[in-house]
């Protein structure tokens, strides 16, 4: 039994160690399973790092890629921003040239100018008489007439420094009547007949055809040198002038050119030279602006003053002053103008000499007289006419909207100190000391066609003029009654027309003549 | 003194009703399309009247507190340019080209010069006086004398 029983025990406990070592066996099976397994995992977790570490570097890259492309559009992007920044460089530098191109241009075109104007003018007549006296003085025959072309040149040299040339080119002297013939008669006798100017001329015309040298010819004109002067102007109230220069008198004679005036004729107190159209020498001038309202001019000439050759040469020492002064007060839609001019010169007339002294010496010859004379040849002047001037005008403008009322007046004291003779039928006579007046004023309305017609206006006018050529003679008295239209289709031409009736308002010369004149004329 | 203290009062009050009243009053505002004159910086002077402009670009004045302008126009037929010689000359383009033709019949005097771009014709030039629309304007390049 015990036997057994250690047997059982026995084999007991070697199932006991066996199953245990099969346990454990199979723990330990299990277990290099599990550490197969781990080591797997391992592996497997290593490569799942390395994948990992794989897709984190793939995605570094990308981001790369991304910034870099990023960083690429942005270059690209500020490229094409400095390309366009470059391109309006480019346009702005090449807009600068032009604009300094345009500048220079532009101060070319003020620095030098050449402008000018010209006109056709037509006349026709209406007298009671065919013979009336105011032809004498007044175009008879119904034609058309141009008076000549004025060229400007003008330059400003400097911002102070300027030069204007008007020049005048006309079909003059050709036709001009030098000398008119003046016949008196007593109860139809003819007692004495004279020439005007020259007594002992009769009707002089000049004709100046110049034949070609084969065939035909031509009829030569002339040029007249309005103006030639030179301004050095520092400031608005001081400037100085030198050469041949408008004589700063009354409103016609400054602006005198046919686009600008109202009328087609002239007022007396210009065609018949009451004043000096024109001096040679020079002339002070300047304006100040006291206020907004107010402007003063003033102007002092010192010239040759008149005479035969006064344009380019003086004929005696004495220079003829004047003064000018002017105020202007002006506001938005109307002005008040009101001037004068003051005149003194003397008008000489010469006739220059040679003489010649000799004696007869010693053997009988002629010879130069040294002895009696320091200058035994010396020059000698013939005063042949010597009278002074006093000479004054006073001109008035208003203006307010488009009516204007303007005029002037002028009149001229001749005084002689060398009277010139003239012989008639063997009588002497000479010139008496005279005055001559002149005046004129005139209304216009320029009407409101602003608001219809861009460029056109149209201005209606009246006006009257009067002329007293001499005191000394009552024959010479005129005035004239004028009516008219000045039509501006656009700044550079001007059309006129208007009629006149002259009236002769001398003793026994009472005519009243009307004349009927149109015009174009064109400013460029 | 209860009278000087009421009195106080009531001028303070009104002192403020005539504040308040005139900060209502309307005021002109600044717009980008005003027509503004302007100068080079070397100009003389720090404003002009209407009457000084008009007379500047009618050639009248050529000289200002001692120095020489130089007036520049916009280019013709520009809406600057009629806008301008409306305002400031008060007559249409017409009248001005007619104006500049009898003053070359009259003195030989010819219109100022024209650059289409007025602003950098005044900084460019010494004496330069121009016009331009406020919202072309810029300080550094010039000054304005006058608006309209």
């Amino acid at each position: 039994m015990k036997t057994i029983e250690l047997k059982t025990i026995l084999f007991s406990m070697l199932t006991i160690v066996f199953f245990a070592v099969n346990a454990v066996a199979q723990e330990a099976e299990k277990t290099n399973v599990t550490d197969s397994n781990a080591k797997g995992n391992n592996t497997a977790m290593s490569a799942k790092t390395d994948a990992g570490t794989a897709t984190a570097a793939n995605a570094t890259v990308a981001e790369r890629l991304e910034a870099l492309q990023a960083k690429v559009e942005a270059q690209e992007e500020q490229i094409k921003t400095l390309s366009q920044q470059q391109q309006m460089a480019k346009e702005d530098r090449d807009d600068l040239s032009m604009q300094v191109m345009e500048a220079n241009a532009a101060a070319a075109d003020e620095k030098f100018t050449i402008s000018g104007f010209l006109d056709l003018s037509h006349t026709a007549s209406f007298a009671k008489y065919d013979d009336a006296i105011t032809y004498y003085y007044q175009p008879k025959y119904n034609s058309f007439y141009q008076t000549g072309v004025n060229l400007y040149l003008k330059s400003q040299m400097t911002e102070t420094l300027s030069a204007l040339v008007e020049t005048r080119f006309s079909y003059s002297p050709n036709g001009n009547i030098t000398n008119k013939s003046q016949v008196t008669r007593v109860d139809g006798v003819e007692t004495a007949r004279t020439g005007d100017p020259d007594p002992n001329k009769g009707f002089e015309r000049t004709d100046t055809y110049a034949k070609y040298q084969f065939e035909g010819g031509t009829r030569l004109g002339g040029v007249n040198i309005e103006r030639a002067h030179l301004d050095w102007k520092p400031r608005d109230w001081f400037g100085i002038r030198a050469g041949r220069y408008l004589t700063p008198f009354g409103i016609w004679n400054e602006d005198h050119g046919s686009p600008v005036v109202l009328t087609v004729a002239l007022p007396f107190l210009i065609s018949w030279d009451v004043v000096p159209t024109a001096q040679t020498g020079l002339m002070v001038f300047g304006s100040i602006f006291p206020t907004d309202l107010l402007k003063l001019e003033y102007a002092v000439t010192l010239s040759n003053g008149r005479g035969p050759t006064e344009n380019f040469f003086d004929t005696d020492h004495n220079k003829a002053i004047g003064l000018r002064t002017k105020i202007q007060v002006a506001g938005e839609d109307w002005l008040i103008s009101l001037g004068g001019y003051g005149y003194y010169g003397k008008y000489t007339d010469i006739e220059t000499e040679m003489i010649t002294e000799y004696r007869i010496d010693e053997t009988g010859t002629q010879v130069l007289d040294d002895v009696n004379y320091d200058l035994a040849q010396r020059s000698n002047d013939v005063i042949t006419d010597k009278h002074k001037e006093y000479i004054g005008t006073v001109d008035l403008k208003l203006n307010w909207k488009g009516l204007t009322l303007f005029g002037e007046a002028g009149a001229r004291k001749s005084e002689y100190l060398v009277r010139p003779e003239t012989v008639s039928y063997g009588t002497t006579i000479w010139a008496a000391d005279f005055i001559t007046n002149s005046a004129y004023g005139m209304l216009a309305y320029q009407l409101p066609l602003e608001k219809v017609f861009d460029t056109l206006t149209i201005t209606p006018f009246v006006g009257v003029d009067y002329l007293d050529l001499s005191d000394a003679n009552d024959t010479s008295k005129f005035g004239i009654y004028r009516f008219g239209i000045n039509i501006k289709p656009s700044p550079y031409v001007t059309l006129k027309a208007n009629a006149y009736r002259v009236d002769s308002l001398g003793e026994g010369v009472d005519e009243k003549t009307w004349f009927v004149k149109s015009q174009v004329a064109v400013s460029f | 003194m209860k009278l000087f203290k009421s009195k106080f009062i009531s001028g303070i009050y009104w002192l403020m009703c005539s504040f308040s009243f005139s900060s209502a009053m309307p005021v002109q505002a600044e717009s980008p399309d005003d027509l503004v004159v302007i100068v080079n910086h070397k100009f003389a002077g720090t404003e002009l009247s209407a009457t000084e402009v008009r007379r500047i670009f009618k050639k009248e004045m050529t000289t200002f507190m001692g120095n020489r302008v130089k007036p520049i126009h916009a280019k013709t037929g520009t809406s600057l340019r009629q806008e301008f010689i409306s305002k400031a000359l008060g007559i249409n383009l017409a009248a001005e080209q007619k104006y500049w033709q009898d003053m070359a019949v009259k003195k030989g005097m010819s219109p100022p010069i024209e650059l289409s771009n007025t602003v950098r014709g005044v900084f460019s030039a010494p004496g330069a006086i121009s016009y331009c629309y406020r919202k072309d304007f810029n300080p550094a390049t010039a000054r304005i004398v006058l608006e309209f």
